[in-house]
């Protein structure tokens, strides 16, 4: 996914704070579905979404985010526990 | 850097959400020399409010030099390290112009500068307890 106005299926990763590019990404991610995320990501282009969500607000929507391509080094970098993954990826 | 929006969600046999997105970028900006007055601006006002932050909160060690930051990365860099409504943050993310973003990013750092440098300025002589030998000045 390099060309801007491109438009694609994405698998997205809601998050309670709002991250931007170029930023350090400090996740843990512990849920199941979130963890096949991950897994399929990596079968697939390494492209997942990075969206705010705020769950509680009544009528709260993904309508922006960012997409990240997981690298080589952010799989070595990933520690990973019973409990999940921690990353502490940056971002390009 | 590539931000999307989300046109659609789409229906899928995952446990996690498939949206479908369209994606967008900064679109190029025609005044450089404006753009560049701006990303300078930004960053001198954002160090001053930083350093304020490093005295009250009593920390040491040398801040990042950010002056050569281009600024698209600058405006989300600082847009990531202010303290703002969700609504506003987002608001900056969704934004396609470098520029305005910055612009509203000095307006919103001109309003609390001189706030931060008080409270630093303030610290500062509390710290000393009436033993740094000068006359306490507060407005």
């Amino acid at each position: 996914m390099d060309k801007v106005g491109q438009s694609r299926e994405l698998p997205l990763f809601p998050l309670p704070t709002i991250l931007f590019p170029g930023m350090p990404m400090p996740l843990h991610i512990f849920e199941p579905r979130y963890r096949k995320l991950l897994t399929d990501a990596r079968e697939t282009d390494s492209l997942f979404g990075l969206s705010y969500f705020d769950a509680s607000a009544v009528d709260s929507d993904m309508a922006a985010g960012w997409a990240y391509r997981m690298r080589r080094r952010d799989y070595r970098s990933a520690k990973y526990y019973q409990t999940g993954v921690q990353t502490f990826w940056q971002s390009v | 850097m590539i931000r999307y929006r989300v046109e659609s969600y789409v229906e899928s046999n995952e446990p996690y959400l498939v949206a479908r997105i369209n994606t967008f970028e900064d679109e190029d900006e025609y005044d450089e020399g404006t753009l560049t007055q701006t990303t300078t601006d930004v960053a001198e006002m954002f160090m001053r409010v930083a350093k304020a932050i490093r005295v009250i909160n009593d920390e040491r060690g040398n801040l990042p030099d950010i002056s050569d930051v281009e600024p698209q990365k600058l405006s989300f860099l600082v847009a990531a390290a202010m303290e703002l409504e969700s609504e506003l943050k987002i608001e900056l993310l969704e934004m396609r112009s470098t520029a305005e973003r910055l612009r509203r990013l000095r307006d919103m750092l001109k309003r609390v500068i001189s706030s931060y440098e008080e409270r630093a300025r303030l610290h500062t002589l509390a710290k000393g307890n009436g033993h740094g030998g000068k006359k306490i000045e507060i407005d």
